[in-house]
């Protein structure tokens, strides 16, 4: 069974419900703006999209350690502040896509992105400055780590050749790609429109 | 205690990988980082920072444990 949840189409009590037993494979909203707990989304393991580019995620909001709670495969998530988010994806991996709707300044933190081994697009939205590559225990065990196997990143035009020679993400085996012209400029990762 | 740099090549480019020998972070321009690979020919700077606190994995499995004990999960 499944179910592509909005608040419009059945409401928060159903999305709820489905966070809870776990039976949500779809969970998109881009009018909450507060924060997942920390583990808010552990367990859920049958959730594959998360769509909800307002929302901060909390620390290590979809794992408790490394037996790959969730099934999520695709995320775009929001950030902003200066704050360095801790484990938010750690070891997701199903996790193909990630979309960073980012207006804040702080960089990636501790285990962000460790051993999302399937993690081969990664959207960066921030227009301000690049987001810090940071900390070799961001990647590890990830197709973006400097010993990974490769991942296509996508940035705005303008930031290109900053990413290209900023730390770490130089040294990174990472296809460069632009925002502008992809099938990301107006749209997420779902390929919902961005409004 | 001492900020250290090393040469290597990556894909036919040189860079040059920094990092502290007393696991503290190394830092430039507010960022701090574990370890920083930059192309050589920028010549970066790191000043040392904080020391990297014990990683936060070690201490997942037996969060883990202890919220399964609470949520009553079955084996």
């Amino acid at each position: 069974m499944s179910f592509v949840n909005t608040r419009e189409e059945i409401g928060e009590r159903a999305t709820l419900d489905g966070l809870i037993d776990g039976t949500l494979v779809e969970l998109k909203d881009n009018i909450l703006t507060t924060s997942f707990m920390d583990r808010a989304l552990y367990r859920n393991t049958a959730l594959k999209t998360l769509v909800m580019p307002k929302v901060l995620p909390g620390g290590y909001t979809f794992s408790y350690g490394s037996s790959d709670p969730t099934g999520v495969e695709i995320a775009v998530v929001g950030h902003r502040g200066s704050n360095q988010p801790v484990g938010w994806f750690y070891y997701c991996t199903h996790l193909h896509t990630l979309d960073w709707v980012d207006t804040g300044t702080g960089a990636f933190g501790a285990n962000f992105a460790a051993y999302c081994a399937n993690l081969k697009t990664l959207i960066l939205r921030r227009k301000s400055g690049i987001v810090a590559y940071n900390n070799a225990s961001c990647w590890l065990g990830s197709p973006l780590h400097t010993d990974g196997s490769g991942a296509t990143v996508y940035v705005p035009s303008a930031l290109l050749s900053t990413y290209q020679n900023a730390t770490g993400w130089s040294a990174a085996p990472i296809t460069w790609e632009t925002i502008e012209g992809s099938e990301y400029e107006n749209y997420y990762a779902d390929g919902s429109p961005i409004e | 205690m001492a900020i250290k740099t090393e040469s290597l090549t990556i894909n036919g480019r040189a860079f040059t990988l920094t990092y502290s020998d007393a696991n503290r972070y190394v830092v430039r321009d507010g960022v701090a980082y574990t370890e920083a690979y930059d192309p050589s020919e920028f010549g970066r700077v790191y000043t040392e920072g904080d020391e990297i606190p014990i990683d936060e994995n070690a201490l997942i499995p037996d969060k883990a444990e202890a919220y399964d004990i609470l949520m009553g999960a079955s084996e």
